[in-house]
């Protein structure tokens, strides 16, 4: 299946809740409905709370995956 | 045959205080004077003392009816007509 | 006193990421960052506007804290007292080492310790009809927050003539009072009271008291209207008067419609100039003032 290709990357690592969700938001804030923001990030519970802050927000999260010790998450844009 | 005008008042601050209601429905008032009138003998002098100086309106009554002023209309001999709403407020400036 | 400019940016490296605000910005404001109605773009707008807070007092001081805070750009105070013993029962802006200063040059102080990011114009003038003009002119949103009928009536009639929206109120005792005027797109002041009542005839703070929390709502009502404004979100409180009655606690509303015959703001306004109201008493149209038609 081909990969899904992110309109932006944001490498948030170092960044720990709530400024996970706080930076991706506002780099979603900036993308058009559709596009697809990539966010990397180190912070573990972030892999659980930035993908539900963005669904709370109607948007998509198209997979979560680790690589190596960081987390690599695509959201696309509602 | 003319049905009964019935009037919703609504009463702000010391009006409110006086009348013990924050809203009443007056029947068969025809204008704002006979309204006020009818204000005064359903809830007594209280009421009475904050509206009136003597006979004379006091300055710190405002009077809306639907959302304007009746200054900007006639005044107490505004007509009223059924379902008309009035609103009855003492105007605050300090800051 | 120059033309309010807008704010400078923090020297910080400032990324293209996250609109351009930087570490600091973002978390300070990250609480109102996460709201959709504020975000990036509205937090750029807050910082990209101008608010002056007429009357540093009970309304201005709750109102000032707040619009500083949330990272309005530029913030005016005008006021020509000085600070009271007196004022700090209510006037939360000021605090005791500032008693003697003037109330523009104190709020100043608290606003830059609160968010050195906001700029502060202070106007150590009582707004007058012969400045109000100036004053007002340049300002993206008025807040009134004077503490007597003549300021109350210059204000509306000058921000009518300018079209700069702005946020009245008034206190008493327990009682609030507050409506937003968008000047033309709905009723202003006058519409809801056509001349100020006789001197003596409304009892002021300083003869009848006042509860220091009653401006201290009715200002962040102030300031909530204001931040809505500059964002775009929500609905304003325009053609509504809302009523806060502390004591009870209630909070009550009623509808009021712009006047096509209103002085200020109707369709042919007798006002066309500061100077035809006499603001010393009544704040009526002299007589020799006549609509356009």
């Amino acid at each position: 299946m081909p990969e899904v290709k992110a309109d932006r990357t944001i490498d948030i690592r170092g960044e720990v809740c709530p400024y996970t969700f706080v930076k991706s938001k506002l780099a979603l804030e900036e993308l058009q409905s559709g596009q697809v923001l990539e966010i990397v990030l180190d912070h573990d519970p972030a892999v659980e709370n930035v993908p539900r802050s963005m669904e709370a927000d109607g948007h998509r999260v198209l997979s979560v995956k680790k690589v190596g010790k960081s987390w690599r998450i695509l959201v696309r844009k509602a | 045959m003319v049905g009964v005008v019935a009037v919703t008042v609504k009463l702000f601050a010391n009006f409110r205080e006086a009348a013990g209601v924050d809203k009443t429905v007056v029947e068969g008032a025809a204008d704002i004077a006979s309204l006020l009138k009818a204000l005064v003998a359903k809830f007594g002098d209280d009421l009475r003392r904050n509206l009136f100086d003597g006979e004379k309106l006091r300055d710190t009554v405002n009077i809306l009816l639907n959302g304007k002023s009746v200054e900007l209309h006639e005044g107490l001999n505004t007509k009223l007509k059924d379902g008309d709403v009035v609103a009855i407020f003492p105007p605050v400036s300090g800051g | 006193m120059g033309e309010p400019k807008s704010p400078s940016r923090s020297e910080k490296a400032v990324k293209k990421d996250f609109f351009g605000l930087t570490q600091d910005q973002i978390v300070r404001y990250s609480r109102q960052l996460i709201l959709k109605e504020v975000g990036g773009r509205g937090q750029r707008k807050l910082m990209e506007s101008k608010v002056l807070i007429v009357g540093a007092g009970g309304l201005g001081s709750p109102a000032a804290l707040y619009l500083a805070a949330a990272g309005v750009g530029r913030i005016g105070i005008a006021d020509s007292d000085r600070v009271d013993l007196s004022n700090l029962q209510r006037q939360v802006i000021h605090s005791t080492k500032s008693l003697g200063m003037p109330k523009a040059e104190s709020a100043k102080e608290t606003i830059q310790a609160l968010n050195p990011e906001v700029e502060v114009t202070t106007i150590e003038e009582r707004l007058d009809s012969g400045n109000a003009l100036k004053i007002l002119k340049g300002w993206d949103f008025v807040i009134d927050g004077s503490d007597n009928f003549p300021t109350k009536f210059l204000i509306n009639d000058a921000c009518v003539l300018k079209d700069i929206p702005f946020s009245h109120a008034g206190v008493l005792r327990f009682i609030g009072m507050t409506t937003t005027v968008i000047p033309h797109r709905g009723p202003c002041y006058r519409c809801l009271i056509k001349e100020a009542p006789p001197p003596g005839a409304v009892p002021t703070c300083q003869e009848a008291g006042v509860l220091g929390t009653v401006p201290g709502v009715m200002g962040a009502i102030q300031a909530t209207e204001a931040i809505k404004f500059l964002i775009g979100a929500g609905n304003l409180l325009v053609g509504r008067v809302l009523y806060f009655d502390a004591l009870n606690l209630r909070f009550d509303q009623f509808e009021l419609k712009r006047n096509p015959r209103c002085p200020s703001c109707g369709d042919k306004p007798l006002i066309r100039d500061l100077s035809q109201v006499d603001y010393g008493t009544f704040c009526r149209v002299r007589q020799n003032a006549r609509g356009k038609g």
